[in-house]
């Protein structure tokens, strides 16, 4: 079930926006082959002359964001994302009585999902400002109790980013986590499942999928992402039981899950809020059980000044709250803070099934007894 | 982990021009809109002569000789100040905002904003 699954919750858009949408795929696109060609050039110009080692971080920010160039770049890839944007909420608000009605009879479908909305979840303040990707309103946007936009602007927008970098067309991030157990844990069958940080609901699906038998619950802190991944799931077919929850103080009993996984979202999450999540995997977790978290695999520490510099970008100018947090985070060292053995952690980059690219995972076993060690 | 400031500073509403010099993120962007515009056209005409062609209704010559009636020629000066608005956005923006927050010296050079 990758990114192409069809679904009622998707839009149809008019020529016009299909148009629109195909020219900022490409924009897009090309602007991205333009970034990697110029920042390799920079690169090349910057270590030859003598400034490649480590600590020339702000010296190699000064050079990169002062070549006229590379602001050109920066210009057109904000830019692009902003008019992909405009693309997609035209689309949506076209169709909104559709998907508000959809989400209305979400709950009359017999297939066993649920949606459980609460007003007491605490976020850092952060959050309520914050337009991750540049997404307009951000997770958080909420224009009523039957508003799914969020979760709407996250699929589309999502689905539309990652074709134009060529991600995932074969194989959702969830596929490759499942792959990744078959390979790991031949015969684990996990019977309760959580995805942690589930936005619009695309990867907790393929786990209900996947293991038909098993209990699915999904969280996340977006009311109006939830309300799209309850609909999403109900039109696919597929039980999910969606809750309102922050990673950080998750309402499930200790050791009540097999398997617990997040996909992208230790990027989005502080430092304190990815180790709250870690300590929340080992609690949750039975003996025996399994966490895998998946993200980018982007590490600071293996990048030169120039391209720490690049990356830093998704950061200033494109809502990421905190890339530099996880681009030096050490997903080892936190998994073994939370309790879990060394010898059953297991943090590598995996590849795609198309070798296109690799996810880092950050999987590991509670081979200990339930207490947290 | 304490956070490293953006080295080209943002607006106060998060917005970002990444120039120097007045007007060019302006132009850069106008460029991208207009280019927007023509995409959809293209599209729109490519779709239309497919159509057309598959009806073996399309005649280019006839097509280049066509004189619109009053309605005709009415959308078609709606569709050009459409188009207008849209490559002259970013500019109604910044005089907006020029309105709004006065001459460039009193407020410093954007970058440093």
């Amino acid at each position: 079930m990758a990114r192409n699954v069809q679904h009622e919750m998707l839009t149809s858009p008019s020529s016009r926006i299909r148009a629109r949408q195909r020219f900022v795929l490409a924009l897009k696109s090309s602007g991205e082959q333009l970034r990697r060609q110029l920042v390799g050039s920079v690169d090349a110009h910057f270590s030859a002359a003598g400034k490649g080692a480590e600590g020339n971080f702000q010296q190699a920010v000064s050079k990169l964001y002062s070549e006229d160039e590379y602001r050109a770049v920066c210009l057109v890839k904000r830019a692009g994302q902003e008019m992909m944007w405009n693309a997609i909420e035209d689309a949506i608000d076209a169709e909104l009585p559709r998907l508000r009605s959809l989400f209305e009879d979400a709950g009359k479908r017999d297939v066993g999902g649920s949606l459980n909305l609460r007003d007491d979840v605490s976020l850092p303040d952060e959050w309520t400002t914050a337009r991750v990707h540049l997404q307009p309103g951000g997770y958080l946007r909420d224009d009523g109790d039957r508003d799914v936009v969020a979760g709407a602007l996250y699929e589309e927008g999502g689905a539309l980013y990652s074709r134009g970098q060529g991600v995932g067309t074969k194989e959702s991030k969830a596929e490759c986590i499942i792959r990744f157990l078959k390979e790991w844990k031949p015969d684990f069958q996990p019977r309760r499942i959580l995805d942690i940080g589930c936005s619009a609901g695309a990867s907790s699906v393929p786990y209900a999928s996947a293991f038909p038998e098993a209990e699915v619950h999904a969280i996340d802190i977006g009311k109006g992402l939830l309300r799209y991944a309850h609909a999403r799931a109900q039109s696919i077919g597929v039980p999910v039981h969606f809750h309102e929850m922050s990673a950080e103080q998750i309402s499930f009993p200790d050791g009540s899950f097999d398997l617990v996984v997040s996909h992208n979202a230790m990027h989005e999450m502080s430092s304190s809020t990815q180790q709250a999540m870690f300590n929340e995997s080992f609690r949750l977790l039975r003996r025996g059980g399994v966490c895998v978290h998946q993200d980018l695999p982007v590490k600071f520490a293996e990048m030169s000044p120039v391209r720490q510099a690049d990356i830093m970008f998704d950061e200033w100018y494109n809502g990421e709250l905190h890339w530099s947090d996880y681009a030096q985070t050490d997903c080892q060292a936190g998994l073994e803070v939370a309790g879990f053995d060394p010898a059953a952690i297991d943090c590598k980059p995996f590849p795609l099934l198309d070798k296109t690219m690799s996810w880092l995972l950050a999987a590991a076993e509670k081979t200990v007894a339930d207490e947290m060690s | 982990m304490s956070k490293i400031p953006p080295p080209i500073s943002k607006r106060e509403d998060d917005g970002v021009r990444f120039f120097e010099t007045p007007g060019l993120d302006m132009l850069y962007r106008t460029c991208l809109a207009l280019a927007e515009e023509l995409a959809v056209t293209q599209d729109r005409l490519d779709t239309l002569e497919r159509v057309l062609s598959q009806r073996g209704q399309i005649d280019p010559e006839e097509v280049d000789r066509f004189e619109p009636d009053a309605h005709a020629e009415n959308q078609k000066r709606i569709m050009a100040a459409r188009l207008s608005e849209h490559v002259l956005a970013p500019i109604k923006d910044l005089v907006k905002q020029y309105e709004v927050r006065g001459p460039e010296a009193e407020r410093g050079r954007p970058h440093e904003r």
